[in-house]
């Protein structure tokens, strides 16, 4: 039995906005952002524990390349797991509330913040981080 | 003798059967039966702690692997280094060697942006940033390789190998200039985005 401390960075890509995600109008401004993703997983040594270890008579105990093995089978289920922890959804909120102060504070008086319907691709995706 | 005969040509008849039937994949692999089975962790319940608000602007991120190495070897008397010098296995050294590869990531804590640092008039802006700064060092699990494994090496000591091979790889990435790419990356970012809402005279400045 092991535990582990998992870390989740969620966030907005900003690279992937364009000139058309921008509306202005006056002092009227429509930005649409693309949907908020993982930004980073971090499971930091210093918190993974081994809290109970037995093994049968005819086996030796696990080996740390065992236990390495183990250990990103949980990472990669924390991993697929982000949808339902709900730190996306948070992270869209945050977003909205940032930027729309940080806009405000250039000025506009009437601002408004969309998201995409679906994630946009970019060259980011599928690659670990 | 043709009792033994017999016996011969039962098993010479046993074999091949095996055999056939072996290549034939119609019986198991006995061989599989001493195979250790994959490693599969049960399925285990999540638990969210908490959730924090953050605003980070994360703009450069450094691919590094080290490989890093320890070993224990005491202190040899007259018969260890008896054993030693006839190249037998001495069951009181301990060896590891393993291979990390990590992320570092570097931006800007926009926390740190206080009212004062944005100046606003007509087309013009003005904002002072500060200075970027590591955000995360990881080394996960999966990015870990153990290529050497010798004597019992607990998880508290390999997780001081990949803890400083995690600060091996954030001075390296450091030492190689992360942090000024970071920045150059986060001024020209923040500068595209005011022009791209209308501001004409842009200047962003580190504090």
């Amino acid at each position: 039995v092991m535990s582990v401390m998992a870390y989740l960075k969620a966030g907005i890509d900003l690279e992937q906005i364009k000139d058309e995600d921008l509306l202005i109008e006056g002092k009227k401004i429509v930005v649409k952002l693309p949907r908020a993703k993982l930004i980073s997983l971090n499971l930091p040594p210093e918190e993974i524990k081994e809290e109970d270890q037995k093994t049968g008579f005819f086996r030796d105990g696990f080996n740390n390349a065992e236990k390495i093995e183990l250990l990103s089978q949980a990472e990669n289920s924390i991993r697929n797991s982000v949808d339902s922890l709900g730190i996306l959804k948070k992270a869209e909120e945050n977003a909205v509330f940032f930027i729309g102060k940080f806009i405000k504070r250039l000025g506009y008086e009437d601002v408004t913040i969309t998201f995409d319907p679906l994630p946009r691709s970019n060259k980011n995706n599928g690659k670990k981080l | 003798l043709k009792k033994l005969q017999k016996i011969g040509i039962t098993i010479i008849i046993l074999v091949v059967a095996i055999f056939l039937l072996q290549r034939l994949k119609l019986l198991p692999d006995f061989a599989s039966w001493f195979r250790s089975k994959p490693l599969l962790i049960e399925n285990t319940p999540l638990l969210v702690e908490n959730i924090r608000d953050m605003a980070q602007m994360v703009t450069q991120v450094s691919f590094d692997e080290v490989v890093i190495k320890d070993d224990d070897v005491p202190e040899g008397g007259y018969f260890r280094n008896l054993v030693r010098n006839r190249s037998l296995a001495d069951p009181l050294e301990k060896r590891i060697a393993l291979i990390a590869r990590g992320r570092v990531f570097a931006g800007l804590e926009l926390n740190k942006v206080k009212e004062e640092d944005l100046y606003v008039e007509k087309d013009s802006v003005r904002l002072f940033i500060p200075p970027a700064q590591v955000l995360d060092a990881i080394v996960n699990p999966s990015d870990c390789e153990i290529f050497i494994e010798e004597g019992n090496w607990s998880i508290e000591e390999v997780n001081e190998l990949k803890k400083d091979a995690r600060e091996m790889m954030r001075k390296r990435s450091v030492d190689r200039g992360l942090l000024t790419r970071a920045q150059n990356k986060a001024i020209s970012a923040i500068e595209n985005f005011f022009r791209s809402v209308g501001f004409k005279k842009v200047v962003v400045l580190v504090k």
